[in-house]
């Protein structure tokens, strides 16, 4: 495994990036699918209605081949890191989504919902920078 | 918070991470690849399909995400993702002693960091 330093580093983030902004969209689509049934209170009576509404959707399938794709890119990025670096980076998903929320569906941010932002993005940080030293003499076969 | 309620965040923590721990396995098993292209994007999606433990964490990811369905029927989602987000505290201690990674302050810093900023999140 190597060292979690300079172009390598820039590498990761970068997947890293690509991959939560892709997994972003995904569920953004799978939200547009959803709102688009008119079903706004799944219960059990409406499962079959509400489901078979979303098959028909396009907006599901694009979501879900955002999602597949998603899921290779996060396999390439393990080969490459610690999970214990991974998993907590690719929390980027909850800054990109909001994001997303507001541009495109207009939503409204409440301060504290800024507040947890600016955590998670000190969290990343944190995280990405311990994984200079400790990605060194990893487990590999 | 019901008994069934907490059983099945359990349940759900340990699929979620379970699957994680399989994936990072078949993940150390692929060869080096380069993504630059959509070729070879492709031929390291291949690669990844013939990886028993990729499979296996697929399908304990299904088992995660019929549980974490069950547990949106209990709860409102404000108190579900704070709960949920457990399993980054979960995923960082199981790393150390599954996948021998090492747990570093920055790592556990970082991750509680996260945790608080999701728990915020989900406040709003």
């Amino acid at each position: 495994m190597k060292k979690l330093t300079g172009i390598f580093l820039f590498k990761v983030l970068a997947i890293i990036a690509i991959k939560d902004t892709i997994e972003s969209f995904g569920d953004l689509f799978l939200k547009k699918g959803a709102l688009a049934t008119g079903i706004s209170n799944v219960v059990l009576s409406n499962m079959l209605e509400f489901a078979s509404r979303m098959i028909a959707s396009p907006w599901l399938w694009i979501g879900a081949v955002f999602l597949l794709a998603n899921f290779f890119l996060w396999i390439a990025l393990l080969s490459r890191v610690d999970l214990s670096v991974a998993f907590p980076m690719s929390s980027l998903t909850y800054i990109i989504v909001p994001i997303l929320a507001i541009t495109f569906l207009h939503e409204k941010v409440l301060l504290t919902r800024w507040a947890g932002i600016i955590f998670i993005i000190a969290g990343i940080s944190l995280t990405s920078r311990s994984a200079g030293n400790a990605a060194e003499g990893k487990n590999e076969p | 918070m019901s008994l069934k309620l907490v059983l099945l965040i359990l349940l759900g923590e340990i699929f979620i991470c379970a699957a994680q721990f399989l994936f990072k396995i078949g993940a150390n098993r692929l060869k080096t690849h380069n993504l630059r292209t959509f070729r070879e994007y492709m031929a390291f999606i291949r690669s990844s399909l013939v990886i028993p433990a990729i499979w296996g964490g697929l399908l304990l990811n299904t088992f995660a995400v019929v549980v974490w369905i069950m547990v949106l029927a209990l709860v409102d989602l404000s108190l579900a993702i704070p709960l949920d987000s457990v399993h980054y505290i979960a995923i960082l201690i199981g790393s150390h002693f599954f996948l021998k990674e090492r747990l570093t302050w920055g790592r556990i810093a970082g991750t509680l960091c996260i945790v608080a900023g999701i728990v915020l999140v989900a406040m709003s």
